[in-house]
């Protein structure tokens, strides 16, 4: 399941992060108290180092011939790790440790030192006795003090590797207690029924989750409205050809009752016109069902003007023959991003229109022209107009002036909005324009 | 049987006036409620056929003032609404009867005889009277067991007779029963008509009343 795999990301990033963000923080802080450690081991062993010279020094006055160095047993184990060399005049080797080399351990003949003696690293402190007759020199093994900082080292780390992993466990089921409101939200979504789109409880889920149930709630009310447009839609499609199909059957049943040939050529040739007009509701609905946002992504220019030519050209005969005289106006080239094949739609259902409702020896006029507002397509006619009360209808789906003769499917109009907003366009009527008839006007900014 | 009929649909309204007056009715067709409204004013007819979306007067309103005015006429509302509520609306509006496009013409014509026949009181839908029956539905007449070729109009003023046997009815009354707006009568029309009912049937099946009308008496042939 998605959302399952998805949890389990944010778990898992989650446990990986905090982990490496614990581990650099202890390193950083292991480190710091490391170096911390090994100054200050480094200088209380020097200073032990220094105090050990100075004893020795103490002693030289007295009687250097009885110190029997060479057979001291070993006090401590550690103490294998340091040596002393007496050397009188700084040449003479006079007196050493057992543990110590023969070479001198430092050639610096004063204070602090690091040497390198037959292989062995030693740290050296060198001083003279107060006659500046015999030099002093006391050494610690290197690898003495690297053995003791690994091993305070080995103490600092020894707690992280214990924790990390009960740290890690606790994360884990930290992260899972934290991300139940998901779960939990996940589920109620994949038990829901496809016709279940009620809004998702707000009141009981936490700030971080809110704003995913806030958008599937916005999703579910868009949904929910779209399919209600649909579901309307249908019910006023099928609303809609009930009429054309009543005509349809009762002219049928007219032609096979009839006995008069007349009668019956009559009654046939309304069947054909019967189905004409049904068959062009069905085109103008699938028309408009088919109108889809996505259809003009992609918008490059077009000259509407010679869009319109075309149209006009197209609708011609059919005005001819209704004996109305269409004209396309004197204009310029004007360029509007748009999906031709919608404004062509657009431009014929207007023009057809218009044909429709004017009387015999009228005219259609058919203009594009550029104003402040933009550019503008318009259709012009002198035909009986829409009644001020009707003209915010006609715009709705299925609305028709009633009470005229003309056949229309009553989706044109809502065709020409549809497209206009699509391209963002606006859709105006206006009064003829010398006072009769209809202007119905498309301004598409520019 | 005259019929009024309001629908604006051109092609529905045409078909249904054809196909009411092969059945047998005469219609008046008008396209829309203010005309309607009007036509019940000055004309009497056995039913009205009644579109609901109609422009100017709606049906529902057209209907409502009808029975507002208490006039009875049966009146047939048809709609494309076939919601249960819009149904309900209707009929409590004073409608007798609804059918829900697209619908049969021959059940229009049927239920529009059954309306009539409801609001004349009668249950039986074939009409009896001394040897003659009248079969509405049928259109078919048998006097004395036997067939009779009758033509529509001398159906119809058969049937009208029939239905008011033993009353006296003016020539006006027949014609304007008979005939719908446009169709043309000629002057002797009715008496041409009764003339031929009395030669296929009987002569005296039906009487002529000088100066007032036409009765068909009842009971009086054995």
């Amino acid at each position: 399941m998605a959302e399952a795999r998805a949890n389990h990301s944010i778990r898992r990033r989650l446990l990986v992060m905090l982990l490496l963000t614990t581990l650099l923080a202890w390193l950083v802080t292991l480190l710091l108290s490391y170096r911390d450690t090994r100054h200050e081991l480094e200088e209380l062993l020097d200073a032990h180092l220094a105090q050990s010279t100075s004893l020795l020094i103490a002693q030289l006055g007295h009687e250097v011939d009885d110190i029997d160095a060479e057979h001291a047993p070993p006090v401590h184990r550690y103490s294998r790790k340091v040596a002393f060399q007496v050397w009188e005049k700084g040449e003479q080797l006079l007196l050493h440790s057992a543990s110590a080399p023969n070479a001198p351990l430092s050639s610096q003949r004063e204070g602090f030192s690091d040497s390198v003696v037959a292989g062995e690293t030693w740290r050296v402190f060198s001083a003279w006795d107060d006659a500046h007759r015999y030099l002093v020199q006391v050494g610690e093994r290197r690898e003495a003090r690297d053995d003791l900082a690994k091993t305070i080292a080995e103490h600092m780390l020894q707690p992280l590797l214990i924790t990390l992993p009960v740290l890690g466990i606790f994360i884990w089921l930290g992260v899972a207690r934290g991300l139940r409101p998901l779960n939990i939200l996940s589920g109620q979504v994949a038990e829901r029924r496809p016709d279940n789109l009620a809004l998702l409880e707000t009141t009981a889920v936490s700030a971080e989750v809110l704003p995913l149930v806030e958008g599937l709630n916005r999703l579910f009310a868009r949904v929910r409205q779209s399919l209600d447009n649909e579901r309307r839609f249908t019910a006023d499609a099928a609303h809609e050809l009930r009429t054309p199909l009543a005509a349809i059957k009762t002219q049928a049943q007219v032609a096979r009752a009839a006995t008069a040939d007349d009668e019956r050529r009559h009654a046939l040739d309304n069947v054909v016109l019967g189905c004409d007009r049904a068959g062009h509701l069905i085109e103008q609905m699938l028309t408009l069902a088919r109108l889809e946002p996505e259809q003009i992504s992609r918008r490059d220019s077009y000259d509407l003007r010679g869009l319109a030519v075309a149209v006009v050209a197209e609708l011609t005969p059919v005005a001819i023959k209704k004996n109305v005289e269409l004209q396309l106006t004197e204009g310029e080239t004007v360029s509007v991003p748009c999906e031709p094949g919608l404004i062509r739609i657009l431009m014929r259902n207007l023009i057809d229109n218009a044909i429709r409702y004017s009387p015999p020896g009228s005219v259609v006029q058919v203009t594009t022209l550029k104003t402040a507002e933009g550019a503008v397509f318009a259709v012009a006619d002198q035909g009986p107009g829409i009644p001020a009360e009707a003209q915010a209808l006609v715009w709705e789906r299925f609305y028709r002036v009633l009470g005229t003769d003309t056949y229309g499917s009553g989706l044109g109009l809502s065709i020409v909005k549809r497209i206009a907003e699509l391209h963002g366009a606006t859709a105006d009527l206006l009064q003829g324009d010398d006072g009769k008839g209809l202007r119905v006007t498309v301004t598409f900014s520019v | 049987m005259r019929i009024l009929l309001v629908e604006d649909d051109k092609l529905l309204g045409d078909g249904i006036q054809a196909g009411l007056v092969q059945a047998g009715f005469a219609v008046d067709w008008v396209r829309d409620g203010a005309l309607g409204a009007a036509a019940l004013k000055t004309e009497s007819y056995a039913a009205v056929v009644l579109d609901l979306g109609l422009p100017k007067i709606s049906g529902l309103d057209l209907l409502q003032n009808l029975r507002a005015e208490a006039n009875a006429v049966p009146v047939l509302i048809l709609t494309s609404r076939d919601a249960i509520d819009d149904r309900i609306r209707g009929l409590d509006s004073g409608a007798d009867d609804y059918m829900v496009k697209p619908f049969d013409l021959d059940e229009l014509a049927a239920r529009l005889r059954a309306l009539t026949r409801r609001s004349r009181g009668e249950a039986a839908s074939v009409l009896r009277m001394d040897g003659l029956e009248l079969n509405p539905a049928e259109h078919r007449v048998q006097f004395r067991g036997n067939d009779v070729e009758l033509t529509a109009r001398e159906f119809s003023l058969l049937h009208e007779l029939m239905l008011h046997a033993g009353r006296v009815l003016s020539r006006e009354q027949l014609e304007q029963r008979l005939y719908a707006w446009g169709e043309e009568i000629e002057s002797n029309a009715i008496e041409v008509h009764v003339h031929h009912l009395r030669r296929k049937l009987s002569p005296e099946l039906v009487r002529t009343v000088r100066g007032v009308g036409y009765v068909m008496p009842r009971g009086e042939h054995g």
